[in-house]
Order: C-alpha cells, then sequence, then structure tokens
C-alpha cells in the first residue's frame, strides 16, 4: 500500500463513519492538535467529527535527509471524534485492518502515554498505539484545552503515517517508502528535508526571527482584542514555529525560553477563551 | 436479631472491563478494588468471605462469598411526641396513636410497641419495630458504586459517565460490566451523557483477537469465578498477576536458553508482566556491529524505549507479547526492526557527542537552567567543585579528582545522548570521558554521581563518586529550600526527596564516610552567596525539618519507628547516621526488656516534674549533705556510677552496654520515686531533688528520648508536624 493510499484508505474510512474531511492548515504547525479544527472544535457542546492530514515540523528533528527515521516534517493523520464513541478502540483497529495490518498477527497494545501540551493549555490522557513495539499512533482523551474543561469528551486520534507506511511496506529507511506507484519519498520531499534543515540549523536569520516572533505575538493580542478569534490564533501559530526555529538554532537563552513559552500560551488561552465565550453568548465573530 | 437465612453462600462476582488501564495502577487497583468492595458490603452489613481480587490491563476483577443472602433485620427506636401530650400505657392519646399509626402500627399494638423513655430533653414517647434486612440483591448496586468511588488514580479521567446521577471520572472509560450474584445478574449501570449506558450483565470478554476454538473478540457468558477464569483462558486472558509472573518468567527463560545469554538485571518480570493480558514473549537479535556501542547506551534504548530485556553480553534482547506465539515471525522482526532503528539514533549521537571532549561542553552549560532563582548549571558546575573538595578529605577522597570529576558532571546534559536517555545521564558522561582517556577516578566519579538515588540503590563506588554525589544531593537540597521550593503530598518536581534519601543512604552506608547531616548541609547552604543571612536562617530551618523528617522515616523502616523517633529527637541533625543506627539498633535490641520499658515510664515523669528545659549547665550542683531521705543517696550512687558506665560506653559505641546500664538504674529510680516527694515544702530540699532528677535526665538523653519508648510520649504531634 503507497504512502497516498494509506491516506486515501483512512480519510475514507472515517469520513464514511461522518467525518468531515478538510485539508491541512495552510501555516507551519508542529502537529496536527494545533490546527483550529482540533483547537477550537473540542471546546463546546457541540458534536464533531473531522479528519485531515496535517504536515508536521519539527525544526530541531531535521537530519539534512540523512537519517532514515527522523524528519524535519512528517505527516500526522489527524481525527477528532466529539463525544469519543463507545467503540472507538475497535472502529480504531479496524482502520489498521483496512490498512492490512491483522491484529491476530501482530502484537498490537494500548499503553499509557498522557499527552499535554503547556502552550496550549492542553492535555489529555490515553495512550501510544504500539505495532509490534512501534508507536504508530497517539490516542488522546482530551480533558481541557486553551485552559478549559471539556464536555463532552473528544478523542483524538493521530497517526503517525510514515512510520505506519514504513510498517506496511516493510522498508528500513523512509526515503524508501513508495508514495505513489512508482514514485519515491525520497523523489516527493527529500530536497525539501536537505533544505530546510540547512535553513533550521545555519541559515536562519537569528535576529529577524527574534524580531518576528515579537511581532506576532503583539499582533496576536491586538487581533484577539478586537474580536478576531482565527486571524488572532494563527499569529500564536506563527509564534511557536517562530520559536521552535529559534529553538532549533540554539537561540533561545534560559530566561528566554519560559518567557516565550508563555507568551504563546497566553495567545492561546486568550483565543480559546474568545471563542468559547462567542459560542456560548451567540455573539461569535463568524 | 434474625439470624441469617439458611440458605449457603453464594458467590458474588465483579467484573470492571475497562480499556486499557496503565500497567503502573494495576497491582493497586486490583487488590484495592477487592478491598473497597468488600468494606462497602460490611458497611451495608453483607457478611463475606474469601474476598479475591484478580485482573490485567482490561479489567478489575472482585469476588467474593456472600454468607447470608440478607441483610440481618434490626431494632429500630422512633422518637414521637413528648409523654406529657402522648398519655401512657393503657392511656394512650391520639397523638400516640397518630404517631404509631404513622410507623404501621394498629391501635390494638399500642401498649406492645410503645414506651416512654427518658432523654435529654425530658420524657418522649418511642416506638420500637423491628425493620427487616434487605436482600442483598438490591444492597449490591450501592456496595459497587461505592467501591468504584473508592478507587482512586494518579490521575482520573472524565469521560462524560455519571452513577446515580452524579460525575463519575475513572481511570480509563469502562466498557462493559459483569456483575453477577449467586447466578443472577445484578442490577448496575453507569449512564453516559453522551451514548447507552455501560449495563451490568453476565458477559465478558477475552483478547481482542485471539481465541481458542470460539470465535475471537466475541463476548461470552460467565456466571461464576470458575466460568470466567476457564472462558479467558480459552480466549489468551490470564486473569491471575501471579500467575502472569509465573508465566512470563518461563517465557523469558526459555528465551535466554535460545539465545544461550541470561537477562542483564534492569527490568522486572513484575512490572512488565503487567502490561499484558497473556504474556509471551519473543527473542529479537540485532547486528554485532552495534556491540562497539557501550553497553549502557544499547540498554538505555531496549530498556527504556522498548521495554525489552536485554540479554548480557549478547547483541539479542527478549520482547515482551500479549500473544501466545508469533508463527509468521511477524513480532519478532517488527521488534528487531524497531531496536534497528533506535539503536542507529543511539549511535549517531555517541559518535556526535564524542566529536567535543566533554571538557569543551562547560561553556554550554550557561544556557541550561538549574532553577529559576539559582542560575544555570554553569553556576552549580562551580558550587559542585568548591563543595566535592571540600567533602573530599571527610570520605578518603583525592580533593583534586573529586574536584575535577565536579566539574564535569553535569556537561553530559548538553550532549544528545541525555537528550534522548534520560536515564543515562552521569552515566554518558562517564562513558565519554573514559572513550577521552580521562583517569580513572574522574570517569567514574562522573558515572557514578547520580547513584545512589534513593534509600535502596547501589552506592556510588569510590570515594571520588560519593564526594561527587553528595556534592550534587547536598547542592540540590540547600539551594532549592533557598528558593522556596519544597516537596508535598504526591508533588516533587525538582527532586527533593530523592536527594535527601540518596544523602542519607550515603552517609549511611558508604564506607569511610565521616560527615554529618548539619556539616554537610551547612557547607551546601554556604556555596550559595548571593542570599543574604535572613534567607539562610530560614532555609536553614526549613532543610532541618525536611531532612529531619526524610532521616526519621529512612531509620524507623524495619519496624524501629519509636527507636529513631528517641534516637533522633532533637539532635538528628548533629548525629553521624551511622552512629544514629547503630544507636537505633541498640535500643530495639533492649526493647523488650522490662527495666528499659520502667525507664521510659521513669523518664516521662522526670520531664514532667522538672520546670521547663533548663540547660544542664546551669543547673545548682547536686548537694549530698542535703539527703533527707536514703532513696536520694541510692539514686545519686547508681547514676554516678552509670554515668560512667554510659560514658565508657558511648565513647567506645558499644550502645548496648550504655542502655545495659541504664537500666540497671531501675530499682534506685523505682525506689526514689516510692519513697521521696520530690516537691517538699522546703525549697532548699526541693531544689536539690529537682537538680538530682535533672542529671538523671540528662543521663536518659545521652541514648535518647526515652519517653518516645514508653508508647505515650507527650510531644509527639509535635515533632511529627511539617514545617
Amino acid at each position: 500500500m503507497s504512502f497516498q493510499d494509506l491516506i486515501a484508505t483512512l480519510s475514507a474510512f472515517w469520513a464514511r463513519r461522518g467525518a468531515v474531511v478538510v485539508q491541512p492548515y495552510d501555516m507551519e504547525l508542529g502537529a496536527g492538535t494545533m490546527h483550529p479544527e482540533t483547537f477550537f472544535r473540542v471546546i463546546g457542546p457541540e458534536p464533531w467529527r473531522v479528519v485531515y492530514v496535517q504536515p508536521s515540523r519539527r525544526p530541531a528533528d531535521g537530519r539534512y535527509g540523512e537519517n532514515p527515521n527522523r524528519l524535519y516534517k512528517h505527516h500526522q493523520l489527524q481525527l477528532i471524534l466529539k463525544p469519543a464513541p463507545d467503540d472507538i478502540q475497535d472502529l480504531y483497529l479496524e482502520t489498521l485492518a483496512a490498512c492490512g495490518v491483522k491484529g491476530a498477527e501482530h502484537d498490537i497494545r494500548f499503553e499509557e502515554d498522557n499527552w499535554a501540551s503547556p502552550t496550549l493549555g492542553a492535555w489529555g490522557v490515553g495512550w501510544q498505539v504500539l505495532l509490534d513495539g512501534l508507536e504508530i499512533t497517539q490516542f488522546t482523551y482530551f480533558q481541557q484545552a486553551g485552559g478549559l474543561d471539556l464536555s463532552p469528551v473528544s478523542v483524538e486520534i493521530t497517526y503517525g503515517l510514515e512510520r505506519l507506511a514504513m510498517y506496511i511496506q516493510d522498508v528500513g529507511d523512509v526515503y524508501d517508502l513508495e508514495w505513489a506507484p512508482g514514485v519515491s519519498y525520497r523523489e516527493v520531499r527529500h530536497l525539501d528535508e536537505v533544505e530546510s534543515s540547512r535553513y533550521a540549523f545555519e541559515a536562519a536569520d537569528v535576529a529577524g526571527l527574534q524580531r518576528r516572533f515579537d511581532e506576532a505575538v503583539s499582533e496576536g493580542r491586538r487581533l484577539l482584542g478586537e474580536g478576531l478569534v482565527i486571524p488572532g490564533y494563527e499569529q500564536c501559530l506563527a509564534a511557536s514555529h517562530l520559536f521552535n526555529l529559534l529553538d532549533a538554532r540554539g537561540a533561545v537563552s534560559v530566561s528566554d525560553r519560559a518567557e516565550r513559552i508563555l507568551a504563546v500560551r497566553r495567545l492561546a488561552t486568550a483565543a480559546a477563551a474568545a471563542r468559547h465565550v462567542g459560542v456560548a453568548g451567540g455573539a461569535g465573530a463568524g | 436479631m434474625s439470624g441469617p437465612s439458611a440458605a449457603p453462600g453464594r458467590e458474588l462476582l465483579v467484573e470492571i472491563g475497562c480499556e486499557e488501564l496503565p500497567a503502573g495502577w494495576l497491582p493497586d487497583l486490583i487488590e484495592g478494588f477487592a478491598d473497597r468492595l468488600a468494606e462497602a458490603l460490611e458497611r451495608e452489613r453483607i457478611a463475606v468471605s474469601a474476598v479475591r481480587g484478580l485482573g490485567g490491563p482490561r479489567r478489575l476483577v472482585a469476588s467474593a462469598e456472600v454468607v447470608a443472602s440478607r441483610q440481618p433485620d434490626r431494632e429500630e427506636t422512633l422518637l414521637g411526641p413528648p409523654a406529657r401530650i402522648a398519655g401512657g400505657p393503657g392511656a394512650w392519646t391520639r397523638a400516640a396513636s397518630g404517631f404509631a399509626g404513622k410507623h404501621g402500627v394498629g391501635p390494638g399494638d399500642l401498649d406492645r410497641a410503645l414506651s416512654v423513655v427518658e432523654t435529654p430533653r425530658g420524657e418522649y414517647v418511642a416506638l420500637r419495630r423491628r425493620v427487616p434486612g434487605r436482600p442483598a440483591i438490591a444492597v449490591l448496586p450501592v456496595a459497587l458504586e461505592a467501591a468504584l468511588r473508592a478507587l482512586h488514580f494518579p490521575k482520573a479521567m472524565e469521560w462524560d459517565a455519571r452513577i446515580s446521577g452524579a460525575a463519575f471520572p475513572f481511570a480509563r472509560p469502562i466498557r462493559w460490566i459483569l456483575a453477577v450474584f449467586g447466578g443472577e445478574v445484578v442490577p448496575f449501570s453507569i449512564t453516559r451523557l453522551h451514548g447507552p449506558p455501560v449495563a451490568a450483565g453476565d458477559r465478558s470478554r477475552g483478547h481482542r483477537f485471539r481465541a481458542d476454538g470460539v470465535e475471537p473478540g466475541e463476548s461470552f457468558e460467565a456466571r461464576s469465578l470458575a466460568e470466567l477464569t476457564d472462558g479467558l483462558a480459552r480466549r489468551f486472558v490470564c486473569l491471575d498477576p501471579a500467575e502472569r509472573v509465573r508465566r512470563l518468567e518461563a517465557e523469558v527463560a526459555r528465551r535466554e536458553a535460545e539465545a544461550g545469554a541470561s537477562r542483564a538485571d534492569t527490568l522486572r518480570i513484575e512490572e512488565l508482566a503487567q502490561l499484558v493480558e497473556w504474556p509471551g514473549a519473543v527473542l529479537g537479535r540485532y547486528p554485532d556491529s552495534f556491540l562497539e556501542l557501550p553497553e549502557e547506551v544499547r540498554h538505555a534504548v531496549l530498556v527504556h524505549h522498548q521495554k525489552y530485556v536485554p540479554l548480557a553480553g549478547a547483541p539479542a534482547f527478549v520482547a515482551v507479547t500479549n500473544l501466545p506465539d508469533d508463527p509468521g515471525g511477524l513480532v519478532r522482526r517488527g521488534a528487531e526492526r524497531v531496536v534497528l532503528a533506535r539503536l542507529r539514533d543511539a549511535q549517531f549521537f555517541w559518535d556526535e557527542d564524542r566529536r567535543t571532549p566533554l571538557s569543551g561542553r562547560r561553556s554550554r552549560l550557561a544556557g541550561v537552567l538549574f532553577h529559576r532563582r539559582l542560575g544555570t548549571f554553569a553556576e552549580k558546575a562551580m558550587r559542585l567543585v568548591r563543595l566535592a573538595v571540600r567533602i573530599a578529605p571527610g570520605v578518603g577522597a583525592d580533593p583534586h579528582a573529586a574536584g575535577e570529576a565536579a566539574g564535569l558532571a553535569k556537561c553530559d546534559l548538553t550532549t544528545g545522548l541525555v537528550g534522548e536517555f534520560a536515564s543515562l545521564q552521569g552515566i554518558a558522561g562517564g562513558l565519554l570521558l573514559r572513550e577521552e582517556g580521562a583517569p580513572e577516578a574522574v570517569w567514574r566519579a562522573v558515572y557514578d554521581h547520580y547513584r545512589p538515588g534513593g534509600l535502596d540503590g547501589d552506592l556510588p563506588r569510590s570515594p571520588e563518586a560519593v564526594a561527587v554525589s553528595l556534592a550534587d544531593a547536598a547542592d540540590s537540597l540547600a539551594g532549592l529550600t533557598l528558593a522556596g521550593e519544597t516537596a508535598s503530598g504526591g508533588g516533587d518536581p525538582f527532586g527533593l526527596r530523592r536527594a535527601a534519601f540518596s544523602v542519607i543512604r550515603t552517609l549511611k552506608d558508604a564506607p569511610g564516610v565521616a560527615f554529618l547531616p548539619e556539616e554537610l548541609l551547612e557547607a551546601a547552604l554556604s556555596g550559595y552567596s548571593d542570599f543574604g543571612e535572613e534567607d539562610r536562617t530560614a532555609a536553614r530551618r526549613r532543610l532541618a525539618g525536611f531532612f529531619g523528617d526524610r532521616l526519621r522515616h529512612a531509620l524507623s523502616r524495619g519496624g524501629r519507628r519509636d527507636e529513631a523517633r528517641a534516637v533522633l529527637a532533637g539532635r538528628g541533625m548533629s548525629l553521624a547516621v551511622a552512629d544514629a543506627v547503630r544507636r537505633i539498633a541498640a535500643l530495639a535490641a533492649a526493647r523488650g526488656s522490662e527495666d528499659l520499658a520502667a525507664l521510659a515510664v521513669a523518664a516521662t515523669r522526670v520531664r514532667r516534674i522538672l520546670p521547663a528545659r533548663t540547660p544542664a549547665e546551669s543547673l545548682p550542683p547536686v548537694l549530698k549533705e542535703r539527703f533527707a531521705e536514703p532513696a536520694e543517696g541510692v539514686l545519686y550512687r547508681a547514676l554516678e556510677d552509670a554515668e560512667r558506665e554510659v560514658g565508657h560506653a558511648d565513647a567506645a559505641g558499644e550502645y548496648a552496654a550504655g542502655i545495659a546500664a541504664l537500666a540497671r538504674l531501675r530499682p534506685a529510680v523505682d525506689r526514689f520515686f516510692d519513697e521521696v516527694l520530690v516537691m517538699a515544702a522546703d525549697e532548699r530540699l526541693r531544689a536539690n531533688r529537682l537538680a538530682l532528677l535533672a542529671r538523671l535526665d540528662a543521663l536518659f538523653g545521652s541514648v535518647g528520648d526515652l519517653r518516645e519508648l514508653s508508647g505515650s510520649a507527650p510531644g509527639r504531634g509535635a515533632a511529627e508536624a511539617p514545617d
């Protein structure tokens, strides 16, 4: 099963069960959880089902395209079901079977792994799903987002697409994956990895990154102050990525770190609170 | 009371089917659920016996024999109207009959049911009646709810569930409940805000994917523990945690035999067995070329990332599986592939880290924060050098090597290896130094400096390692206390407890260590020159409280709580820990003796008579010529003998002999209290007697506060109060 077939199979599976298929967020994100379709949708009472792929950037994990397992940018397939259905574990296992991974032939386990994102004011409990010892999925029941308690409880399922595909295709090097028939992951992504790694570790202009970080934070504050929740939150996303770049560049000093993380978190929680109030009061911005 | 029904005991069986519970919680949850259920049944007056707790990753099971199938009847007395308006036997008024009628007693039965009773508020009519016990099946839901609610989790989750209308957080969502009493389903149900309720039934579920001769994954009926155990065994679920451990031991042993190598002792089978419902194991191998990677690093990959069991000396490991077999070899291949990728990563970090000599990383420590108020690890490293050099002579270490190691100890915090495997802190630095050809005394001290890390941890293996380990833990204790941090309840984000226990264990058991806790901590405090004397004084007091509590806890182990309190009272920080241990052991050995018990009572009595703490030096001397009773002279002579003997014994560290000498005081003390009135009217007699008792008190105190051994020690509450 090719990389693109894997994405199509998982998306179709959840679409058949009522999930809205949306597109990756068109900004640099560190994880699918930061997509507004997760961050805002898990708050509040309305049922929601959504699935999407999110390219996720971790600048510090860049390896110039030389490491068979680590990437500057990897792909997550992200699912949110609110409320979490009772048979969610069985449904999840069905998706693996649909990708050719039969439970009876493998050791599939749910091992405790709780998730928390201080920058998003969010946490949940759940597991990492291990397939013969390989972590292929993060499975989380959200408990808080943006500092708000959540009910109904949403379940978030995050498939690590490269890892799952490497297992299914039985390859040891991510660049040897077959993306599409006759087209390798290397052809699609390798140059991107090399150049992005050089950018993150060597070329990024530190002073510029710092300036842009500060601008994003103040712009975010201003926009949220004017009730523009999504535009304000986008500045939070921008700041978060700029912080990761600075960190990869080794340019976050000790005193800086806590302060910058706090600045991002304040934007995230303010955005969540603004959206929540808007929804609850029936006076949303859009 | 009516007797229990004649029916024989009937079995109660409850299975709470969950999504995967955290393995680390499982032993407590399994035991806790059965215990809480038994307690709840007792509260509901349902007698049970043979309570058992079983379970695994997806279920908590409790079974019990219910002795009586209903609650016993009980007598109940209800108060009615005041007697003055109710009349009396033979002449009950309307008020009385109305009250009785409301509780189902007819006019003809008034004299049998009613009486007049005396209450603090006057005389009232009382109605006595028999309340029949409810059948067990009707009470069980209440008990089951109580038992479930009484379970505690390190972190509970909301899953939109309610029992009896109230929120019901749990460890993980509950997906099925089997609850059967004598073959009958217990009416119990958990409602959900957004879905169907989870109602109790008589069906269970086995392994998700495997079954023997039946359809995997389908539920099955079970109406007794025997049926449940059998049904689960056919579906590859082993319900008994102890049995799972035995099976896993056997499985791992088979793989060891297959590999011709035995496990490196780094993972506990007991813990691994809780990860799975049906323990299996596969043998995996990795390429020989990775054997050049230090064993510590390979094992960190296997243990901390994968929870696999490393085999010593071989490029092989055992992976625990939740399967009876691996016919296609897919599980083994998968495990090997993951290990290979992880080892490649580790190799990458090891190669990268070796490009920079460890000493070249010193400057980078300025970018790693130790604590917001205490600065970076660069500053900590400078303090550690000074402290380790200062400690070195007292632990038999070479000050030069100890200082050098202390300066390098934290450098590995900036390595890729430690970034990836936190468990290699210290070890990674030691390995890198060894590669560089650093002197053995230095690299070993860095390697071991996180030891012992607790009361039972392995000790640092060289005097230099002891010096760096003590310096590191003492510096953290002193600094973090200055910064206002502390450990409370379950929270200890800075590892203060760990640091305290590490110091205690080292001072107690490392050979040739001659340091008092207060000396060590004072030396550590003096390293923080930025803090003023006021901060330092407050920290010193809090540190003595915190460390003293840990010390008492540590030395109380083995059932020596009172003895530890007695020895440590008021001076735990200024006794060598090993010396305190010897004193405690001597007291414990003498504990059974009647003489010591009597002296403990006497010590309490003496302290009660003496005016509030008078320093021994300020007391007037005892004047023999003022003795008015023979018992005074007898006690005085016995006291002088005992003082001499205890002095010799203490100097030689022979505390048992000292205690024996004290015990010999008993007849003289007893006689003194029998025959002498201390608080005599004559002020001079009284003062002399008090002076005599003060000397006795001081002598008692030389061993410890004997009052702690009397079973009714005063001031115990104060001693226990947290600072």
